[in-house]
């Protein structure tokens, strides 16, 4: 590999995590279309090294959101069970389908994926003080075990929250972890708006147990591409490195860039790029 | 209302798993980070940066760093970072086994099951 082609993937690999973590993404959604329409990586071995870097960006903004409460690790350990599941059946699935195929599903989920990212995401309604009376359904020690509380700086204020509809939390976790290993993204994207639209956890803990989990889903799968020999090492670190680099400095930009005005910009930004891999699992060069 | 006796201990070890997790994970990422780096370097000032690579066995991988080969070196490092969510899974079971969290450690212990599986499976 040239040194220069080292140097774009360091480089495009930080523009990737940057803009990630502006809007809230991982840097799988970028990574791949970068590896593949770029670099004319094989899908599987770009979808390998999108999980290496996930690994990397999920651990490192975990470390910080475990230690400060934001994450609600008990709640993030219960959907692990189904998003290992899910991204080692995805992981597997990918062994079986071909480049072109997992280049067209990656496009699809690009513009569906699109949708949310052009609208935002919901804030559940103002969390509670944490009583528990207004609650319909019986909940079991278990299930009250899982609600969760953090400090919010913005607010200056303690926020309590309960946990709701716990089994539709876990089977999207599934779903997410399955296209996690299918697609080497952290699917985030579709556990957050789940988790505070119906599971009413506010969006600062949502994303933050999000990311908690996203580690160990893309580790689930990671493995099983190692063992077919789809990570490339130096491609994986030079990817790794440039996207952690940049999601460590988005994460201090997002604090004063107010996203929203970007937000439809890279709506249409991602449509255009799964139109590319659409085009390009056709047999369609890119100009 | 005060907290019951369990409900304090529950809430310390809550605090003391938060700071283990948080470190388990910080470190694997820095050294993980580390090693991915020193092999780029490595690698870069000899001139030639493999594309392309079948995994060979973790063994020989461990030899291969201690004689400073750049392809080791970076293989450890991408093997450390696939580790470190596992070792903090490691970790939380642990602190809730400590802390008497019974069905949290058992969620995190079939967490780990299936990780291994899963690696078991992936490696063979």
């Amino acid at each position: 590999m040239p040194l220069g082609e080292l140097l774009i993937l360091l480089c495009g690999g930080f523009a990737a995590g940057l803009v990630g973590a502006l809007f809230g993404l991982g840097g799988g959604i970028l990574v791949v279309p970068l590896l593949v329409l770029l670099l004319k990586l094989p899908m599987h071995h770009a979808i390998a090294t999108s999980l290496l870097c996930v690994i990397a960006t999920s651990s490192a903004a975990a470390s910080k959101n475990v230690r400060n409460g934001l994450a609600n690790v008990r709640l993030g350990m219960t959907l692990e069970l189904w998003t290992v599941v899910g991204a080692m059946l995805g992981g597997t699935l990918a062994g079986f389908l071909s480049g072109p195929i997992l280049m067209r599903i990656f496009g699809i989920a690009l513009a569906v994926m699109s949708i949310p990212m052009s609208r935002g995401v919901p804030d559940a309604e103002p969390p509670d003080s944490g009583g528990t009376a207004e609650l319909p359904v019986p909940r079991t020690p278990f299930q009250q075990s899982l609600d969760g509380g953090y400090y919010d700086q913005a607010e200056d204020a303690a926020v309590t929250y309960h946990v709701e509809r716990l089994p539709l939390a876990m089977s999207v976790s599934a779903v997410a972890g399955a296209l996690s290993g299918l697609l080497g993204v952290g699917g985030g994207i579709i556990k957050v708006p789940v988790l505070t639209t119906f599971c009413r956890v506010p969006i600062k803990a949502a994303a933050a147990t999000s990311n908690f989990m996203i580690g160990v889903t893309a580790v689930a799968s990671a493995f099983v591409y190692y063992g077919r020999g789809e990570i490339s090492p130096f491609i994986s670190a030079a990817s790794v490195v440039g996207v952690f680099g940049g999601s460590r400095t988005g994460s201090h930009l997002a604090a004063r860039i107010h996203g929203h005005h970007l937000r439809r910009g890279f709506a249409l930004l991602m449509i255009l790029i799964g139109a590319q891999l659409i085009w390009k699992s056709f047999g369609g060069s890119i100009v | 209302m005060s907290e019951s006796p369990v409900e304090h201990s529950a809430a310390r070890g809550l605090r003391a798993t938060s700071r283990a997790t948080s470190r388990t994970l910080l470190a694997g990422v820095i050294l993980s980070c580390g090693l991915l780096v020193l092999g780029l370097i490595k690698a870069a000032v000899a001139g030639s940066v493999p594309t392309l690579l079948h995994p060979a066995a973790i063994s020989e991988h461990f030899r291969g760093v201690t004689s400073g080969d750049p392809v080791s070196i970076v293989h450890l490092g991408l093997l450390i970072l696939m580790c470190t969510p596992i070792a903090r899974v490691l970790v939380l079971a642990i602190e809730f086994f400590a802390s008497r969290e019974f069905s949290f450690a058992a969620v995190s212990l079939c967490v780990l099951f299936l990780l291994a599986t899963g690696i078991f499976v992936g490696l063979i």
